[in-house]
């Protein structure tokens, strides 16, 4: 009850104006609703609550697939065509099942056994104050992880796990973004252009965090280059990962870390 | 002219005039056309003039710019408040004149059709939410509950022979393991939140890492409520999951019409 009272007074601070039953209730009072122009479309996605967002302002892909396959349609009129509008509606439901998937699950698992491992061992140094587990595995390897843990311990723990967890994101999100552009070039970039690129009206929706991680999205797609290459990459990709493991692969991580 | 339809409504409307200026605002077109009200007996389409074949152009920004107009003139509708129920029309229906609106869309039984949507929509709107995991959370998940697969995922690192299969092979077995955390995260998430819905109609995710993606019918004063489950849920889930949530939104999921 506080913290909606709270909440309440940090929305009435935004100088909300009209006057409507709805407005008396603070989740669904929402920025003055002024536009009767549809071409003034620049508002930034406002959020209600801490997790909804108003439709109004917000990028056209939220309501795409609404617009263009639900709502009445009549029986009696062919709807108008909209080139190839229609295979967008089924793009935008495409599972992604690839190989390229596989891979990056692969290496995703396979990097967490390298920290985990890593980790333990260094709480193992400072508690026993040893040495030894350097030597149980490749040295080289499991001594950058462990230096690249240094830093980051350095920065907060748990800034670390943040971080790790942006620059996959960013990964998974180029992939996706990948996949839509490589269908959307089978429709004449129809996917691309209407949701406006894909990056802004995407990302309108996530976390401020998301649009920070647009930088370490490009680098960490030019550096690992690996499963997102398109096919044939792919599997070419997936081989030098594999030869180079422990090796130019790896340290590249806690470097990109200690750059943030 | 031809009409392009945004919706139909319940007439009358308290306050609002047939031809009276911005009552809907401008639509589709360039420049915007006005929306206004086609009445018919107790209902009435909204729509505004198009020339014959300006809807339906191959120009993706004509495109995009009309599909938007038709997304705000509805989002308009339902911030406002003041209309109790639309059904949206799916973009790009465009019937020949006024008399067919009568005749096509808002007569005979249709007319029945029509109340009876509206009736069951009444004061209600749509909440479309989409939660999708945070990868490296759910991967460190995956190995947690299954660690074989990350010895396997470290063990093809080191070996030159085969390490390329059996790197597809462990990425297949995480896959398999995200498919059933996915149905059962679902699973918990529509049971939050059907309290707090008259109706929901889940979709069909749209890739690996999305949970949900469900669009809820909620009745106005019950937005409050469903807002809070779903903080309730984030403040549970945040390190895993993501949340977002759009609305309210006019019912396009729930509106189930071919006329």
């Amino acid at each position: 009850m506080v913290a909606q009272a709270e909440q309440q007074n940090e929305r009435q601070g935004q100088g909300h104006a009209v006057a409507d039953e709805l407005m008396a209730d603070p989740i669904v009072r929402r920025e003055p609703y002024v536009m009767q122009d549809p071409l003034m479309d620049d508002l930034p996605a406002r959020r209600d609550s801490q997790i909804r967002r108003a439709p109004q302002g917000s990028g056209l892909y939220d309501v795409l697939d609404l617009i263009l396959d639900k709502g009445i349609v009549i029986d009696a009129f062919v709807r108008v065509s909209l080139v190839g509008i229609e295979l967008l509606t089924v793009d935008l439901r495409v599972v992604i099942a690839s190989v390229d998937t596989y891979l990056r699950y692969a290496e995703g698992v396979e990097k967490l056994q390298v920290y985990e491992r890593s980790r333990a061992m260094k709480l193992q140094d400072m508690v026993k104050g040893s040495t030894k587990s350097m030597a149980k595995e490749g040295a080289k390897g499991i001594g950058e992880a462990i230096t690249g843990q240094d830093d980051d311990e350095d920065e907060g723990g748990s800034k670390k796990n943040d971080e790790e967890g942006e620059e996959n994101e960013g990964v998974v999100g180029s992939l996706a973004k990948g996949v839509r552009n490589v269908v959307a070039r089978g429709v004449g970039s129809l996917v691309g252009s209407l949701t406006g690129g894909g990056d802004e009206d995407d990302d309108e929706g996530g976390d401020g965090g998301e649009r920070k991680q647009q930088p370490q999205r490009r680098r960490t797609q030019r550096a690992s280059g690996g499963a997102h290459n398109g096919r044939g990459g792919g599997g070419g990709g997936g081989r030098s990962t594999g030869r180079t493991a422990g090796g130019a692969r790896r340290p590249n991580r806690p470097t990109r870390a200690r750059r943030k | 002219m031809s009409l392009h339809l945004y919706g139909v409504i319940r007439w009358p409307v308290a306050g609002l005039t047939p031809g009276a200026a911005a009552n809907f605002g401008t639509g589709i077109g360039s420049p915007p056309r006005p929306v206004d009200a086609i009445v018919h007996q107790d209902l009435a389409a909204l729509a505004s003039r198009v020339h014959p074949g300006e809807v339906g152009t191959s120009n993706v920004r004509v495109l995009r710019r009309d599909m938007k107009a038709h997304a705000d003139v509805l989002n308009r509708i339902v911030a406002a408040g003041k209309i109790g129920a639309i059904l949206p029309f799916q973009f790009g229906v465009v019937v020949p004149s006024e008399a067919a609106v009568a005749e096509r869309v808002l007569g005979g039984a249709r007319a029945r059709a029509l109340r009876e949507r509206l009736e069951r929509l009444e004061g209600a709107v749509e909440l479309k939410l989409r939660a999708t995991y945070l990868e490296d959370v759910v991967l460190r998940e995956v190995v947690a509950e299954q660690p074989q697969l990350a010895a396997a995922g470290a063990g093809s690192s080191r070996s030159r022979g085969g390490s390329y299969q059996s790197k597809i092979e462990t990425g297949r077995r995480v896959a398999a393991a995200i498919r059933a955390k996915r149905a059962l995260d679902a699973q918990r998430l529509l049971a939050a939140l059907k309290p707090v819905a008259r109706e929901i109609r889940a979709g069909r995710a749209g890739s690996d890492m999305t949970v949900l993606s469900a669009s809820f019918l909620v009745g106005r004063g019950a937005i409050d409520r469903f807002d809070r489950a779903l903080e309730q849920i984030h403040a549970r889930e945040r390190t895993r999951l993501k949340l977002d949530c759009v609305g309210p939104l006019p019912p396009f999921s729930f509106t189930d019409l071919t006329l």
